[in-house]
């Protein structure tokens, strides 16, 4: 029991030769866009490549990334993927039998059959939703461009001439072992009113599958199925943490993006799931990951590819575009770094860090970077906060907290890094006061460093200026090293992201001496521990009725959920509920990546929409654990006329509250 | 199109709690962040502007210590090809008037088209320096220009009169034009900019290397002496009026009555 190979076709030599031809095309596609990848500047990641592989194949084999708030999608994705892995598997298979070594006979052949005629079934489904989905569904209001009917088009066809070639040469050879093609039998038992003519039929239906077939291997490195060979490489890329590159090790190196990066651009199928959940797209910004990214895409081509230097018109290949002109408006300066974006792509891609580093590029130039950017990154560099000239009034409140200040000559186990936003807003300086209520009655040993205290550079990172991002870490390792001090406790989770995870990226690099190596946690952790312990114990009620808005930076950056959820249900009274867009799908409150600092003119803010999803979660209050979200949230409460019925507090000022005030013999009322 | 910039390093006063030092001519600087002069930040920016359309040269020129050179360092960050710095003990005490004669000597020395120097600088505010430096090297100026155009040999500039009124002019080359805010967006200098500036050379200048007496420049060849300083005295707090138009305008009406003010 086997097939024989060509039957019933002529001209070998044609398809052959054809063969030839696409596979010439197909490997000029993939040299091109790998050349525009060797334009990357290098690499920042450091990988264990096992893990990586690991995690690159389970991730593309199963699709699993695809499912999430797609079920559909996922199902249609993986039905196409297998179905086209199986017949391509399937193919070359038949090839070796073909041309190599005869080996498809008997048990084998009808078990390969069998294998093929479903996967080909589940196949065709798979295209037939996707369209469905695209076309009907409109699923992640997914754009169509005029390429997505093409390649479904294609992929039908071959699928579909596949099973009509197979049904007519079952019809016309043999009828053994026709249950072990089910489907091809199915579309023989249709044609079979018209099987006199069938193998002239046949014949052209062959040619037609062929055709289709070599022109989708010759289209495909040209179309966005490439995203076969580079979502698997960007997902494999993308698995390790970023590193830092410093300024040092990055001058001389050409290349505005990563290889990461670069790989990403070609991963990206416009797919719109990270546009939907996009916080900024929501409240109507000139942002879009996916528009960014697909411009950065264009740019590297235009800048990079190998028709620039050899073929189209004059002006293709003279000039060199710029940054500034291939984006959007200035749509890199309204990401906010929440990276919902980067959670829900299925290839891996982090729109938030590409843009981040194309404002590093605008950075660089000085051109094209907004005023009040500008103006709050020169007052970093020169007062180290981003307020106007701080000093004495900047601190100026502390007095009321008694607390140690290791600028005095203090010394403690614990340094209490307040935060640039925590010492200027004065809705912050009560989340102070409250977590040093709460730190003394739980006897922690700590101090603050008073005038001595600086900005952590976090958004100076985030904005893409890494030379002030730099100085400013060097100035806090020289601190910490003068003062001795390891242990650090902060409030906001952009002050805890960039000295627990950036610092010791840069610290070596950067050979401050004495730096030590810092122990950072986040204030909803210690709060956690210090309930585990005992050390900390809530005599007092809060009635009310609670839902915690997870902050990005503590979050998804850093999968910190629990504790602070597990802080509030030690709380006598309280009831939590979660909001529909928790954890994972945490929507921001605008604050993230510079964002604090922009004037934005579009009229409805990204805090607003987060204050209606309190609204519509009946709530009293709305519970935080980050500067930025909390001044945000107050603002947008008001201006959405929640204020009465909703309040915005800190985790730490609910803690407070349930401490009642005979258990704080060290508190002094300021 | 070759240019000379004049800039100055001033300090930050804007939002600063001042105090005058124990001389009384001068406040106390110490705790104070220093930065280029607000003026000068544009006129450097429109002179990279004018370099990039025309091409040719820009050399930044200062007057000061050491400390100072990090405003020249901003400038070649931004674009400029030369920086000189003139220091002399000579120098000490300039007024607007001897700071002029000491930069004209400087730019005496170099090839130059066109010489931008910021209106005035936010620390003394004399705003005297662009046209001095025009008349002792004896080429026209044109003051508080708000847009440039070259037109061969000559600029067609406007410059800002009071009540938002604006005049075109046409200045033949050389000459001197003092820059006003406004006139562009300067550019953004990134640390990693200044870092790379940071081995650069940058020439300083005595002021025998520029040919001039120790009389001529500094205090002694100063034609202002300052006398002494002092605060402003704080004025009384002023009051808000609140409730209905009405009703402001009655209390309004009751305090001038009060004052006697109403005849």
């Amino acid at each position: 029991m086997t097939r024989e190979v060509f039957w019933n076709i002529g001209a070998r030599w044609l398809f052959y030769g054809l063969s030839v031809v696409a596979v010439a095309i197909f490997l000029f596609g993939v040299y091109r866009v790998v050349r525009i990848w060797s334009a990357a500047w290098g690499e920042r990641r450091e990988r264990n490549v096992v893990e990586s592989v690991k995690r690159a194949l389970i991730d593309a084999l199963s699709g699993r990334r695809i499912f999430r708030g797609d079920l559909f999608g996922g199902l249609a994705h993986l039905f196409i993927m297998w179905g086209f892995v199986l017949l391509f598997l399937g193919t070359v298979i038949f090839t070796i039998h073909a041309d190599v070594l005869k080996f498809l006979f008997g048990t084998v052949y009808l078990i390969y059959s069998l294998v093929l005629d479903v996967a080909g079934a589940f196949f065709i489904a798979g295209t037939l939703m996707a369209a469905f989905r695209r076309f009907a569904l409109r699923a992640n209001r997914v754009h169509s461009q005029w390429d997505d009917p093409v390649v479904l088009a294609l992929l039908f066809i071959i699928a579909l001439t596949g099973f009509i070639v197979e049904g007519l040469r079952l019809w016309s050879t043999s009828h053994i072992g026709l249950e072990w093609s089910p489907v091809g039998d199915a579309v023989g038992a249709l044609m079979d009113g018209n099987l006199a003519g069938s193998t002239r039929a046949h014949a052209m239906i062959w040619w037609v599958h062929a055709l289709a077939a070599l022109g989708l291997v010759a289209y495909l490195p040209y179309s966005k199925l490439f995203h076969m060979f580079s979502a698997p490489a960007n997902l494999y890329l993308s698995s390790a943490p970023s590193g830092i590159v410093s300024l040092e090790e990055r001058e001389g190196l050409h290349g505005e993006f990563d290889l990461t990066q670069m790989v990403s651009f070609d991963a990206c199928t416009r797919c719109n799931r990270c546009e939907v959940v996009c916080p900024a797209y929501a409240a109507g910004e000139p942002l879009s990951p996916r528009e960014l990214v697909q411009s950065m895409k264009s740019y590297v081509r235009r800048k990079y590819a190998i028709e620039r230097k050899y073929l189209g018109p004059e002006e293709t290949r003279t000039t060199v575009p710029k940054l500034e002109e291939a984006m959007a408006r200035d749509e890199c300066w309204y990401c906010t770094t929440c990276i919902a974006c980067a959670e829900r792509c299925p290839v891996g891609i982090n729109p938030a860090e590409i843009a981040r580093d194309v404002r590093a590029v605008l950075i660089d130039s000085g051109r094209h970077v907004p005023k009040t950017i500008r103006d709050v990154l020169n007052t970093v560099g020169k007062h180290g906060n981003p307020w106007e000239p701080g000093g004495s009034r900047h601190f100026a409140w502390q007095k009321d907290l008694e607390v140690k200040d290791f600028s005095k000559g203090d010394t403690a186990e614990l340094c209490y890094w307040i935060g640039c936003l925590a010492s200027d807003d004065e809705r912050n300086h009560e989340v102070a006061k409250a977590l040093v209520r709460v730190l003394n009655a739980a006897e922690v040993d700590f101090a603050i460093l008073g005038k001595e205290e600086t900005c952590c550079g976090e958004f100076a990172r985030r904005l893409g200026e890494d030379g002030l991002y730099e100085a400013l870490v060097e100035g806090n390792y020289a601190v910490f090293a003068e003062f001795g001090i390891t242990n650090l406790l902060t409030t906001s989770p952009h002050c805890f992201h960039t000295m627990s995870r950036e610092y010791p990226l840069i610290r070596d690099k950067l050979k401050v001496e004495g730096s030590p190596v810092l122990n950072v946690r986040h204030h909803t952790v210690l709060l956690a521990n210090l309930l585990r312990e005992g050390a900390l114990r809530l005599n007092g009620r809060v009635e009310k009725t609670v839902a915690y808005h997870d902050p990005c930076y503590l979050g998804r950056h850093n999968g910190i959920y629990d504790e602070p959820r597990e802080v509030l249900r030690a709380i006598p009274g309280l009831r939590l509920v979660e909001l529909p867009r928790s954890r994972e799908g945490s929507f921001c409150c605008g604050g993230g990546g510079g964002r604090m600092w922009l004037e934005s003119d579009v009229e409805r803010r990204i805090s607003e929409l987060r204050a209606q999803d309190a609204a519509l979660a009946k709530v009293d209050v709305l519970v935080t654990a980050c500067p930025y979200c909390l001044s945000n949230l107050v603002d947008s409460m008001k201006v959405a006329g929640y204020s009465d019925s909703i309040e915005v507090r800190d985790i730490a000022e609910l803690v407070a509250e349930a401490i009642p005030a005979e258990t704080e013999p060290l508190l002094k009322e300021a | 199109m070759d240019i000379v910039v004049c800039v100055k390093r001033v300090p930050d006063t804007a939002e600063a709690d001042l105090s005058i030092d124990r001389s009384g001519k001068d406040i106390k600087k110490d705790d104070l962040v220093f930065d280029i002069n607000e003026w000068d930040n544009y006129a450097i920016e429109e002179a990279i502007l004018l370099k990039e359309k025309l091409g040719g040269t820009v050399t930044a020129v200062t007057m000061g210590s050491e400390d100072d050179e990090e405003v020249l360092r901003r400038c070649l960050a931004l674009g400029a090809d030369n920086a000189i710095r003139l220091e002399d003990t000579a120098f000490v005490g300039s007024d607007g008037y001897s700071t002029a004669v000491a930069l004209a000597a400087a730019i005496k020395g170099i090839p130059y088209d066109l010489i931008l120097t910021g209106v005035q600088a936010g620390d003394d505010g004399y705003g005297q320096v662009g046209p001095t430096v025009a008349e002792i090297l004896g080429v026209p100026h044109a003051t508080l220009v708000t847009s440039v155009e070259i037109e061969g040999k000559v600029a067609r500039v406007r410059r800002e009169l009071e009540g938002g009124l604006e005049e075109l002019v046409e200045v033949q080359l050389p000459a001197v034009l003092t820059i006003q805010t406004g006139i562009n967006e300067p550019r953004y200098v990134s640390i990693a900019g200044i870092r790379r500036v940071a081995r650069r050379d940058i020439p300083v200048k005595t002021a025998g290397d520029l040919g001039l007496k120790p009389d001529e420049v500094g205090a002694a060849g100063a034609r202002i002496e300052v006398e002494g300083l002092s605060l402003p005295e704080a004025g009384q707090k002023g009051e808000i009026l609140q409730g209905s138009v009405d009703s402001v305008v009655e209390q309004l009406v009751g305090i001038f009555a009060s004052k006697g003010w109403l005849g």
